[in-house]
């Protein structure tokens, strides 16, 4: 028999293909322990974090936490909720996403799928710098030109404003990278049959990518929920309950979480604690809404 | 467009023949929208220019090179150097303990995790990506200091000779609040980010090609190492950098954990060092009008390290060629 | 809680309804929040809403008319109050609402009673010359008392704040030739680490053996930390209490405002009876409001807040304003619409 000529990366023709022999067998063992490993080691701060923040929290965590706001509520006392917090936060990421979404996944539809020139390379240069923006930049640029000089005042919307400006640079990002994935000879399928372009797009090429642009839209508003600093200058945080987002100050989760637990008080850290848990709860629930709605086996290659 | 392989044109419509050209609804629509994102981030850019130019004007030391922060004294005096040092250290170490780990993950999911266990398995790390980044930096805080204090300790006891880990000042001996256990935080929120990323791009990979490879009597990992891994690189890198973004503009969980001070600390198990974003958090509040422009030019300098970093990762990943252009 | 209602001239002299909203330093932010809920509690429709975002922040954004008053622990530069006037279309005054002491907080396993500490002394263990608790230094104020050889851990504010300038500012005005590092919202700490905020530092300490920060006493409380009594211009070692902080606060404070605005500077040195690192901190507010229905419950929230208000001071950490300065205070405020 003769010896096949050396190919890079493909394991030369083994008289017992049945049989792996010494050095690969080990590799391959090594790898699929540290593949293991790896595994466990992502989970272990999960846990802690996760396992310790329902720890701390279950302490006022409950009906009366959810239902009841931090109005009338003094510093040394031990009820009080976050109910407006939640308001707050739900309200303020549902509208961030409905701004950020479709402007970001439209925005890289363009960019992937039509561009091509000198203003595509440009707003990719924008978007990768804007990655790396401090959440709090964002808050101060919503806050020197919609609180104050167009005279807005605080608002949940302009808190809204400044999660959706961190938002957009991930979304456009991560869906460039998923359409980016999407082979081309499913578009060229689609053109040989004589679909239109846009056609090719929502129906060919947007399913395909859905799985992967879903996960980089939920990494997003998972994000955002959890951002402290851009509400700071942009909703101001309240102790009462106002459900208007676009006028008077709000509350948000992250914020009650940072203003409680800088506090000297026991029953104030137990509130944290507990609006900790609350926001993982609502970005969990998040997740699976968006999963359930999202949820396609058709073009899916698995 | 042309190019060496002509590509298929998109017809424009389905069977009528073409008379009119008439501009795409939805391709004006998508435009529209790219034109609103690029106006956005310029808008951005631009406000966040022009506050940090009276900062700039004011000071009277090196912005660049100066390591103190006193941009309200008279005369200012303030610089950049410890905070893009400290930045810069923290977010390497981050990602060099995050992406491998990431990636191995990824991996797991996709290759390596029975099928049913699979989907889930990734939503749990995902679950990483829920917690908001003031509880990990509480967690940090109240949980991980004292308890990686005793393996601050053993580092610096047996590994001191490198000088990254040496502890001059005997600092580990006592719960010690450094860039390495702020680098652990941001490990830890950057992990779900290039997992969830590198799952999707290793999903994609072509099953023609990892057939092949195992017809050809590759082990499982060799044909994740020559048919899943290497079309994969951009993707990956790509969710790299989306975590590189994330470490980079982390705000409160750096500022919780780290013990601050303004300089060029290479010993990262000892206290000290400072991050662009985590001094804009500090000082934010309690500063005046050349405070908070400084504060801006240091997020600046922080673009610019972004945009650097971008910038090699696409011209060395993507090898500088966009998408071949299919259509019109 | 709700405070007495009969003494002589305490009870709310009118209620208002609506909502304002003030921001400012994190130091009076416990003594706002329970003022927000008695006064709330005595007068339906009242929304005081008070957010401890940094005297810095909260001065800006009363220039830039954000917000309806603001809260300081110091008083206003030139510029922001030329801003301030602006905003309100009024002059902006500057009241004294609430005084505290900044606490001396340390952890030292087998040290029972609290320990004494000069100025000199603080001076040289935050600048890292004194470096173990069993220092000459500290022994020479502590005679009697067995102390231990552990090396000191100092925790300093890795943000600016005006519990910082407290300290440094009791720091330079007696600590001598011995203290070199000014005084300001930061200072360039030469050791020790860094901690956010007041929780941040006091968590430190908690888990270090022989740390010791600075910061307000209800920390040290919530921690189970002791304190130190500290010797400033005076004989003898304080303890820092509400009614030591008011003495020292009567003896320290001078008003250096004119007319209705009550800004005043503290004179660490005339500080002699009492606990010597004390401090006032103010609310700054317009004296004519271009809303009048906000000025109307500005004015009403604040005449509570110096009255029965003070009442609270003592069970949140803080002291109750001097009754002297209460007075002018109520003065100053009867003039604001």
């Amino acid at each position: 028999m003769t010896t096949a000529p050396y190919q890079r990366g493909v394991a030369a023709p083994d008289p017992h293909p049945w049989r792996m022999r010494g050095r690969r067998a080990f590799v391959d063992r090594l790898a699929t322990v540290a593949v293991y490993l790896a595994f466990v080691i992502a989970l272990v701060p999960l846990v802690a974090v996760v396992w310790y923040t329902v720890g701390r929290g279950m302490a006022r965590f409950g009906s009366n936490f959810l239902t009841h706001s931090m109005a009338g509520v003094g510093p040394l006392d031990r009820n009080g909720g976050a109910y407006h917090a939640i308001l707050g936060t739900v309200e303020q990421v549902l509208l961030a996403s409905a701004i950020s979404v479709p402007l970001g996944l439209l925005a890289s539809i363009y960019l992937n799928e039509y561009g091509g020139h000198k203003m595509t390379t440009i707003v990719r240069l924008l978007v990768d710098v804007m990655t790396g923006i401090p959440s709090i930049v964002a808050g101060l640029f919503v806050f020197a030109f919609w609180v104050l000089a167009l005279h807005k005042g605080f608002s949940g919307f302009a808190g809204a404003m400044a999660l959706a400006v961190l938002m957009l640079p991930v979304v456009v990002r991560t869906s460039e990278e998923m359409l980016r994935l999407v082979p081309d000879a499913f578009r060229e399928a689609a053109y040989a049959l004589g679909i239109p372009k846009w056609r090719t797009i929502l129906s060919i090429v947007l399913p395909t990518a859905s799985t992967g642009i879903t996960t980089g839209v939920m990494l997003a508003v998972a994000r955002v929920t959890g951002e402290t600093a851009p509400l700071l200058l942009t909703v101001f945080g309240s102790q009462y309950i106002n459900g208007n987002p676009f006028r008077g100050a709000q509350s948000g989760l992250p914020l009650l979480i940072f203003q409680q637990a800088s506090s000297a008080y026991p029953a104030a850290i137990d509130r944290a604690w507990a609006a900790a848990f609350t926001l993982i709860l609502i970005v969990v629930a998040l997740y699976v809404g968006a999963r359930l709605l999202t949820r396609r086996d058709a073009l899916n290659r698995r | 467009m042309s190019q060496a392989l002509a590509p298929l044109n998109a017809p424009d419509m389905v069977s009528a023949p073409r008379r009119v050209r008439r501009v795409e609804p939805f391709r004006g629509i998508t435009l529209a929208a790219a034109l609103v994102t690029l106006a956005i981030l310029l808008a951005i850019a631009v406000f966040l220019v022009s506050k940090a130019i009276p900062a700039l004007r004011a000071d009277t030391a090196s912005f660049l090179s100066t390591r103190a922060w006193q941009p309200d004294a008279t005369p200012p005096v303030f610089g950049v150097a410890a905070l893009a040092f400290g930045t810069v250290l923290s977010s390497a170490l981050a990602l060099t303990m995050a992406v491998p780990v990431a990636v191995g993950v990824a991996i797991f999911i996709v290759e390596y995790a029975p099928k049913r266990l699979a989907n889930w398995l990734g939503y749990a790390v995902d679950l990483l990506a829920a917690v908001p980044s003031v509880v990990f930096g509480l967690w940090g805080v109240y949980v991980l200091i004292p308890h990686i204090t005793g393996f601050q300790r053993w580092l610096a006891n047996w590994f001191g000779w490198i000088p990254l880990f040496s502890d001059p000042d005997g600092h580990t001996q006592t719960a010690s609040r450094s860039i390495f256990v702020a680098a652990v935080v941001l490990a830890i929120m950057v992990l779900p980010i290039v997992a969830a990323v590198s799952r999707e791009v290793l999903r994609q990979a072509d099953p023609a090609l990892k057939e092949a490879a195992l017809a050809l009597g590759a082990t499982r990992w060799e044909m994740v190492r020559t048919a899943v891994l290497p079309p994969s690189r951009s993707g990956i890198t790509g969710g790299v950098m989306l975590g590189l973004g994330r470490a980079l503009g982390e705000t409160i969980a750096v500022a919780l954990v780290l013990g601050t001070s303004f300089s060029i600390n290479w010993h990262i198990l000892t206290p000290g060092g400072n991050t662009i974003a985590a001094n804009i958090a500090n000082y934010f509040a309690e500063a005046g009008p050349t405070g908070r422009s400084a504060l801006i030019a240091t997020g600046l300098v922080l673009f610019a390290m972004t945009l650097f970093v971008n910038t090699i990762a696409r011209a060395v990943i993507y090898r500088g060629a966009p998408r071949r252009r299919v259509g019109r | 809680m709700s405070p007495s209602v009969g003494a002589a001239g305490s009870a709310p002299s009118s209620c208002a309804t609506g909502t304002v909203s003030g921001a400012g330093s994190t130091f009076q932010q416990n003594m706002e929040t329970q003022w927000a809920k008695d006064f709330g509690g005595e007068c339906a429709g009242a929304q005081i809403n008070y957010q401890g975002v940094g005297s810095g922040a909260g001065i800006q954004q009363l220039g830039a008319g954000t917000i309806d008053f603001a809260g300081s622990d110091v008083t206003m530069k030139d510029a922001e109050r030329a801003a301030a006037n602006a905003a309100c279309g009024s002059t902006a005054i500057t009241l004294p609402v609430t005084a505290g002491g900044i606490a001396i907080i340390y952890n030292l396993k087998g040290l029972g009673a609290p320990v004494n500490l000069n100025a000199i002394t603080l001076a040289g263990i935050f600048q890292g010359k004194i470096k173990k608790w069993n220092d000459p230094a500290i022994a020479a104020d502590n005679s009697g008392v067995r102390m231990p050889a552990t090396p000191i851990t100092v925790f300093y504010r890795s943000d600016a704040s005006g519990t910082t300038q407290v300290f440094t500012g009791f720091e330079k005005a007696l600590g001598g030739s011995a203290w070199t590092l000014g005084s300001g919202k930061t200072v360039p700490w030469p050791t020790g680490q860094g901690a956010k905020g007041s929780d941040g530092v006091t968590a430190g300490v908690a888990q270090t053996d022989g740390g010791i920060t600075y910061a307000e006493v209800s920390f040290a409380k919530s921690n189970n930390l002791p304190t130190a009594s500290v010797k400033g211009a005076g004989s003898g070692f304080a303890a820092i209490s509400a009614g030591s902080v008011s003495t020292a606060i009567a003896a320290g404070f001078t008003v250096t405002g004119t007319g209705n605005d009550l800004a005043g500077s503290l004179d660490f040195t005339k500080m002699t009876d009492g606990y010597p690192i004390s401090t006032v901190s103010y609310a700054i507010v317009c004296s004519k409001y271009k809303d009048a229905a906000k000025g109307k419950l500005v004015k009403a929230f604040l005449a509570y807040a110096i009255t029965d208000g003070q009442a609270v001071a003592n069970g949140l950490g803080f002291a109750p304003v001097p009754s002297e300065l209460v007075t002018k205070v109520r003065l100053s405020l009867a003039a604001v619409s």
